[in-house]
């Protein structure tokens, strides 16, 4: 093993070193352009970051090794260090690595540096799948680089990629490369060079998954200031990369081509400020390429709506009225009536199919039923040319009926019950309540405008209850009427006709509506009540008591509150002295009853209120009793006294509070002397007997007389 | 002709007898009645003239319009009245007396009354 020559020593050694420094330049001279050739340029190469050297000295393991040169441009030499490079010809760099190592090892005559490899470090950021450092053959472009950083992403801005080189910045048109496949086009990458793909501004700033359809839609021109402009009524509106060549037709077929709304007499090219019109449909027709004005870079290429202008051609159809896109149309000389229509949207819902027009190019006007043709017609169908127009009119509606197709529910109010003119009106938002009853004509006689019911259609179908008479009785602002909105459906309610002829219509009815009139009344049932009426309101529309009623025990049941409670109204009173303070406050839901006079039970009448009439009177019984009545009204009202009365002795019993009496009362005396004040007196629950004349003391003497004389007839036989 | 000892006389005696007896067995008869129709004479009880009057004075106020119900309820209230103190019903007779007495003081409340007067 050889041993560094570091005790070199001797005049001899000295003349030995010059030799091998002679054979060393010999060698260099003779080896060095044929090292250089090796690397492929042929010519003169300085090392750079990223190279590969081989150094190599027979015998000496250490040394035969691949040395690269580091991001500081330096190869680290076993022994002796890192040596600087970079920069340097491979001739000038075996020096100084022979140099160096010389400081450790003897016989370097045989060493032998040689550039191995060219390697490039490059960073690629930016739009690419993976971005980051990427190690290249020395002679790699900018696309190889890209391809080791995985590629592109969509929605990256090709024709602006940017290599940074220290401080400098190159910007390159990649897509032109792509495009010409020229790598000219390409800047030279040199080591640690940075790639940066930039994003296209076509995709916005918020980070999503772009597809290339979105983008291409978006154009491909970015901010270029030689985009071409494309715009109006095309498929695909956007900024679109200019390229030499490229035509007017070009840039519309990359903007996706015109819509059918298009006109294309009528595209407009701006170019350079100064607009120009280009018609298109001419030039389809005749293929003339002098009808189509250049395209130069930043040009700005308009497509307008064919509504924006009369359109009048050789082929042109007119469709007006009830089509869903009226309007002209492109048609060939044999168009049908029903391809001109479904071209034009088809009728809607408004139409009148049965009497479609056709207004002729010559004034001559054909009219055709479409919807006899639909059900089976065996006319043939009308044939269109070009000049014609097709009139759909509406439907015919009526002066005082409008078809209802004509409002959709969207905005229309439903006005249904006892109104003049029930129907489906068309509601703006101005109306109100009352402007909508006015104009269905006002509810009829019998709508029950205390009970008007609203169905809010968009709350639910909620339903709301008005009593609009109160509101035009009492007054009230117009604010305060219920909401009316499109959808709502208002229903006055009917008051029942009468509800004697027809009961069934009580049901119409409800019950919190209603108060309940039974017993001696001309027509008793169920009646709409509200708070404006009051008891004499309902027991006339009641017709009234009958004869048979009696007027003195009218009753009143309280329902819908808590607890039971009856009133009772005297209506004779009330008839006798006008006192409204006599009449009970009704409400929804109570019941009047009338009683009857003639046919009442037992316990009608409580026996603290009557008089009780017995013995010889015509009709015995019970009988009310007033304050201002007398003995005299008892005896009359009960009959009078029978003819075996005994008139002398009519018993009154007096059923006092703390105590009970009798009394008689002379009835022959007082019709002979008229003396009022034997009349005895008698009240609610007293008892008033008249005895027969066998209860008169003659009548018991002579009776007991005619008991004995048979006994006296016997007695004396017997003596005789 | 000695009655004491004709058998004829005798039995018919004792007829007339035990038809006496038969005819005084039975319960007596009460006594007459009054009142019946008292408020067709005038009162002898000077509380019910006063009552009377107050409510004449009630009618000179129009309560016969403005009160009319209780108005007629008080007349009847009043004809019971003179009816029960004749009657010889004196308890009741209290009873409605203070019946009567509320009812004016009604009829009283009920009409209108000159500004600064008050109510009973």
């Amino acid at each position: 093993m050889q041993r560094p020559c570091a005790p070199f020593a001797g005049s001899g050694a000295l003349a030995l070193a010059w030799v091998c420094a002679a054979l060393i330049a010999l060698a260099l001279g003779l080896c060095g352009p044929a090292r250089a050739q090796s690397a492929g340029t042929g010519e003169e190469v300085r090392l750079r970051i990223g190279d590969v050297l081989a150094i190599a000295l027979p015998g000496e393991p250490a040394l035969n090794k691949d040395l690269n040169v580091d991001r500081r441009g330096r190869v680290a030499l076993p022994e002796v260090g890192a040596v600087d490079v970079a920069g340097r010809t491979l001739a000038e760099a075996s020096t100084l690595i022979r140099n160096a190592l010389a400081r450790a090892y003897r016989d370097l005559d045989r060493l032998a540096v040689t550039l191995k490899d060219r390697r490039l470090y490059i960073t690629v950021l930016g739009y690419v799948d993976k971005p980051g450092e990427v190690d290249l053959p020395g002679d790699s472009n900018v696309q190889q680089a890209i391809g080791a950083a995985g590629g592109l992403l969509q929605g990256a801005q090709l024709d602006r990629l940017q290599v940074r080189r220290g401080t400098r910045t190159t910007v390159f048109n990649y897509k032109r490369y792509l495009d010409t496949g020229d790598t000219s086009l390409l800047p030279q990458l040199q080591p640690l060079d940075i790639i940066f793909v930039p994003a296209s501004p076509a995709t916005g700033n918020v980070q999503i998954n772009f597809d290339s359809r979105t983008l291409t839609e978006q154009g491909d021109a970015a901010e270029s200031p030689s985009a071409v402009k494309v715009f109006g009524e095309v498929s695909r509106a956007g900024s679109f990369a200019y390229k030499e060549g490229l035509s007017v037709v070009d840039m519309i077929m990359r903007a996706g081509g015109v819509t059918r709304f298009s006109s294309i007499d009528q595209v407009r090219v701006i170019d350079g400020g100064e607009p120009k019109i280009f018609n298109l449909r001419k030039y389809l027709d005749t293929g003339d390429a002098k009808l189509m004005p250049p395209l130069k870079p930043g040009a700005t290429i308009f497509i307008p709506k064919q509504e924006d202008e009369i359109r009048r051609s050789v082929r042109t159809v007119y469709v007006i009225g009830e089509v869903a896109r009226p309007g002209s149309l492109e048609a060939p000389p044999d168009a049908r009536l029903v391809e001109i229509l479904a071209n034009a949207g088809g009728p809607t819902r408004f139409a009148d199919t049965t009497r479609v027009k056709i207004l002729k190019a010559d004034g001559s006007v054909q009219q055709f039923n479409l919807f006899a043709y639909t059900e089976g017609d065996k006319k043939p169908l009308p044939e269109i040319l070009p000049g014609d127009a097709v009139f759909v009119p509406e439907k015919i509606e009526a002066s005082d009926r409008p078809s209802w197709l004509k409002i959709p529910p969207s905005r229309a109010v439903e006005v249904i019950g006892a109104v003049q003119r029930t129907g489906r009106y068309e509601w703006s938002d101005e109306m109100t309540l009352l402007d909508l009853l006015g104009e269905a004509g006002g509810p009829t006689q019998n709508g029950d405008i205390a009970h008007l019911q609203i169905l809010k259609a968009r709350q639910g179908g909620k339903a709301i209850s008005f009593d609009l008479g109160a509101f035009i009785t009492t007054g009230g602002k117009i604010s305060d009427l219920p909401k009316i909105e499109a959808g709502d459906v208002i229903r006055v309610p009917s008051l029942p006709d009468s509800p004697v002829d027809n009961k069934a219509k009580w049901v119409q009815l409800a019950k919190e509506d209603a108060i309940y009139v039974m017993g001696q009344v001309g027509a008793p049932g169920r009646y709409a009540f509200n708070k404006s009426m009051t008891f004499m309101d309902i027991l006339t529309a009641a017709n009234g008591p009958t004869s048979n009623a009696d007027l003195r025990n009218v009753r009143v049941s309280h329902r819908n509150q808590p607890g039971s409670k009856v009133t009772k109204v005297n209506l004779a009173q009330y008839f006798a002295t006008g006192d409204e303070k006599l009449l009970p406050r009704v409400r929804t839901g109570d019941v009047i009853f009338v009683p009857d006079r003639t046919n009442k039970e037992w316990f009608d009448d409580p026996a603290e209120s009557t008089v009780r009439v017995l013995g010889a009177v015509g009709k015995p019984g019970r009988y009310r009793f007033a304050a201002n009545m007398t003995l005299l009204d008892l005896l009359a009202e009960a009959g009078g006294p029978t003819t075996d009365a005994y008139q002398q002795r009519i018993v009154v019993v007096n059923l006092g509070c703390c105590r009970e009496q009798a009394r008689v009362f002379d009835l022959v005396e007082f019709a002979r002397t008229g003396d009022i004040s034997v009349l005895p007196v008698v009240g609610p629950g007293d008892t008033v007997y008249v005895p027969s004349s066998a209860q008169s003391e003659w009548k018991i003497f002579v009776d007991a007389m005619r008991n004995i004389l048979p006994v006296i007839s016997l007695i004396l036989a017997m003596g005789g | 002709m000695r009655i004491a000892h004709d058998p004829i006389v005798l039995v018919i005696v004792a007829g007339l007898f035990t038809s006496a007896c038969d005819t005084v067995s039975h319960v007596p008869w009460p006594p007459k009645g009054a009142g019946g129709m008292a408020e067709r004479r005038p009162s002898e009880d000077p509380r019910i003239d006063a009552l009377q009057r107050r409510l004449m004075v009630l009618t000179e106020r129009n309560a016969r319009t403005y009160a009319a119900a209780d108005y007629a309820d008080a007349e009847m209230m009043l004809i019971t009245l003179r009816r029960l103190s004749e009657g010889g019903l004196p308890e009741d007779a209290e009873i409605q007396m203070a019946r009567l007495k509320r009812k004016l003081d009604q009829i009283e409340h009920a009409l209108a009354r000159p500004k600064g007067e008050r109510a009973p």
